[in-house]
């Protein structure tokens, strides 16, 4: 029962007389309210159409994949124990500063170890679990997509082998030993249970059976805590991780043109299609990308513009001359809009994250900038520059000059810019 | 499937909701459609006492932006159900910023109600008045109290699910709500509404 049912009772149980009368009067208003007309309109009848095909009973299909699932997790497990133990393996060899991984919060001082003597390179080193992980999977997606039979499961170890487990080394040659036992173990349960299961599943069983044998069959893995050995990573601060402790200067952005890109014309799907091949990563995603932008409604934020009125603007203070500009507390003018403002510039403060204080100029790059644009977009969103008050005496010459460097600027040039404009 | 004036949210869609949501992250249609029915009726309410200027398109553009997002939504039905007024206030605001002034709420509401199917001519004679009355006791309530028992009553949320669509502590959403039944008791009271009008719990 939902929550709110306790609201009607209590008002109905309550000392007040006129409670009962309350509670009555909102439930008809709320069944009054509740709309079971309201009908999808085409684009989410096509959503709701859309079923994908089933081979086997959904029932099956989703038994089949928890103990995928659950194997793909011990098998990752492995390969993140066996990369930790790698780890700590190689401390123990030398590489003094290797034990700021196993409790540094901080990518950075990972950075740093790249570069120290005897660097690690753990993708490199793992290349056979992987390769033994995608074997797996492949072996059990193939199985499973083509309406698996007991006939024609597959027999995991005759197809992947057994589990490479990677050397850790003499201080963890026992948590080593039992690792690759349960490995095995699990690999051979697993080649067991398998054929049996379309049979199982086929007399009614849910399959809980054939998964609690796979379970029990090999116990936890082994934890290499209970062996004395540290666990790297276990201590890292995934939550807190801060992007600034990358190091993106050594990041190899290849034929990307950072410089000549082009905010205006920004097309993500365009820059995608134009990023250097193997950039991304295989399964990347753009929509998903682009939920990352949120709700942000560009097109809504631009109607907001229209509708503004200068009025409505917070007073700005009179810009006369490009000193004026250092005295405004532009901080303080945004935060005089509430969220409720009607004028577009509330959806600004959307941004939660902007900073506007770390915004530099120096860094802006004006070599492409279109004046003209600049003002006919005034004139579209503020209904012509008139609204705009405080700006009697400035000394456009001295602003621009400012604003461009004098050795560049040319008030002529500018000027033959507004030949057509109505300013 | 209707849910009109009922109080349990996804029971008659199925009652692993984890599993309804897996279904419909796979790209099940009938999933999604569980989920559509299974909320449509409370959201298309929540809409239309909050002034969506066309509820039949917000509510379907609301699932639109959820289904879209189906995967990166994390937790369970009580979260799903947040998550979807999220997107509903989300949607409003977005509507309100493009709107000059808001329509008037109860002309809507009026409006909206002349389209609910009715019974006989008497108890849909007693239905309006009786609406028609809570909507000039809730009149009375400030915006936030009043935002708040939209969400407890049209929208069914729970306490806890008001709080985290309003982003606000829960004890702050337990006084809104308490200040806004005594408002309401307060106000009945003094106009004196004939329980009769009203009709019977």
């Amino acid at each position: 029962m939902n929550e709110h049912n306790d609201l009607f009772d209590e008002l109905a149980a309550g000392d007040h007389p006129t409670d009962r009368t309350l509670a009555a009067g909102l439930r008809s208003w709320r069944d009054a309210n509740h709309d079971a007309t309201v009908v999808p309109d085409e684009r989410l009848e096509a959503r709701f159409s859309n079923e994908p095909p089933l081979p086997t009973p959904a029932r099956w299909r989703q038994w089949m994949q928890r103990p995928a699932i659950a194997f793909a997790a011990s098998f990752a497990a492995v390969l993140v124990l066996g990369a930790g133990a790698f780890a700590l393996v190689a401390r123990d060899s030398g590489v003094e500063d290797i034990a700021a991984t196993t409790s540094s919060s901080s990518v950075a001082s990972l950075a740093a170890i790249d570069d120290e003597p005897g660097e690690i390179d753990l993708p490199s080193d793992l290349t056979e679990q992987m390769s033994y992980g995608t074997c797996v999977l492949d072996e059990l997606t193939a199985w499973l997509t083509s309406g698996f039979s007991g006939d024609e499961a597959p027999h995991l170890t005759d197809s992947c082998g057994m589990p490479p487990i990677p050397d850790l080394g003499p201080e963890a040659a026992a948590f080593q030993e039992d690792l690759q036992a349960w490995s095995i173990c699990m690999v051979d349960a697993f080649d067991t249970v398998l054929p049996d299961l379309p049979d199982l599943l086929s007399k009614g069983h849910d399959g809980a059976d054939g998964f609690a044998e796979l379970e029990n069959a090999c116990g936890e893995p082994p934890d290499p805590r209970d062996y004395g050995l540290e666990l790297p990573f276990a201590d890292f601060d995934w939550e807190n991780l801060d992007p600034g402790m990358f190091n993106l200067e050594g990041f190899d952005f290849g034929e990307f043109d950072l410089e000549n890109f082009n905010l205006g014309d920004f097309n993500l799907d365009e820059l995608i299609e134009n990023l250097p091949e193997g950039f991304l990563p295989e399964d990347f995603d753009p929509d998903q990308l682009k939920s990352h932008f949120g709700d942000f409604d560009l097109e809504g934020f631009k109607l907001d513009l229209e509708s503004c009125d200068p009025a409505d603007l917070p007073e700005l203070g009179d810009i006369n001359s490009l000193e004026d500009l250092e005295d405004i507390d532009f901080k303080a003018w945004f935060e005089e809009f509430d969220g409720e403002s009607l004028c577009g510039i509330a959806g600004i403060l959307d941004f939660d994250d902007f900073d506007l204080e770390g915004l530099n100029l120096d860094d802006l790059n004006l070599d492409s900038f279109d004046l003209e644009q600049m003002f006919s977009d005034l004139e579209t969103q503020f209904g012509g520059l008139e609204g705009f008050e405080g700006f009697e005496g400035l000394n456009l010459e001295e602003l621009l000059g400012g604003l461009l460097g004098d050795g560049e600027f040319d008030l002529d040039t500018l000027l033959d810019g507004f030949a057509d404009q109505d300013v | 499937m209707s849910t009109t004036g009922s109080e349990a949210g996804f029971q008659a869609a199925t009652d692993d909701f984890e599993e309804l949501l897996a279904r419909a992250r796979g790209g099940s249609g009938r999933a999604l459609r569980d989920l559509y029915d299974s909320l449509s009726p409370q959201l298309a309410g929540y809409l239309r006492v909050r002034g969506a200027a066309d509820v039949g398109t917000a509510t379907n553009e609301v699932f639109h932006r959820a289904f879209d997002r189906l995967d990166r939504f994390k937790g369970g039905e009580s979260g799903f159900r947040s998550w979807i007024f999220t997107i509903a206030n989300n949607l409003l605001i977005d509507e309100h910023r493009k709107r000059v002034r808001r329509p008037n709420v109860v002309a809507s509401l009026d409006a909206a109600r002349h389209d609910v199917p009715g019974g006989d001519a008497e108890s849909e004679a007693i239905r309006n008045l009786t609406t028609a009355e809570v909507d000039r006791l809730l009149e009375t309530l400030t915006p936030n109290q009043r935002e708040v028992l939209h969400l407890r009553i049209i929208a069914g949320l729970t306490l806890a699910e008001t709080a985290e669509v309003l982003e606000r502590p829960l004890g702050a959403v337990k006084s809104l709500q308490h200040r806004a039944v005594a408002a309401l008791r307060s106000n009945l009271e003094r106009n004196r509404v004939s329980p009769n009008a009203i009709g019977t719990f």
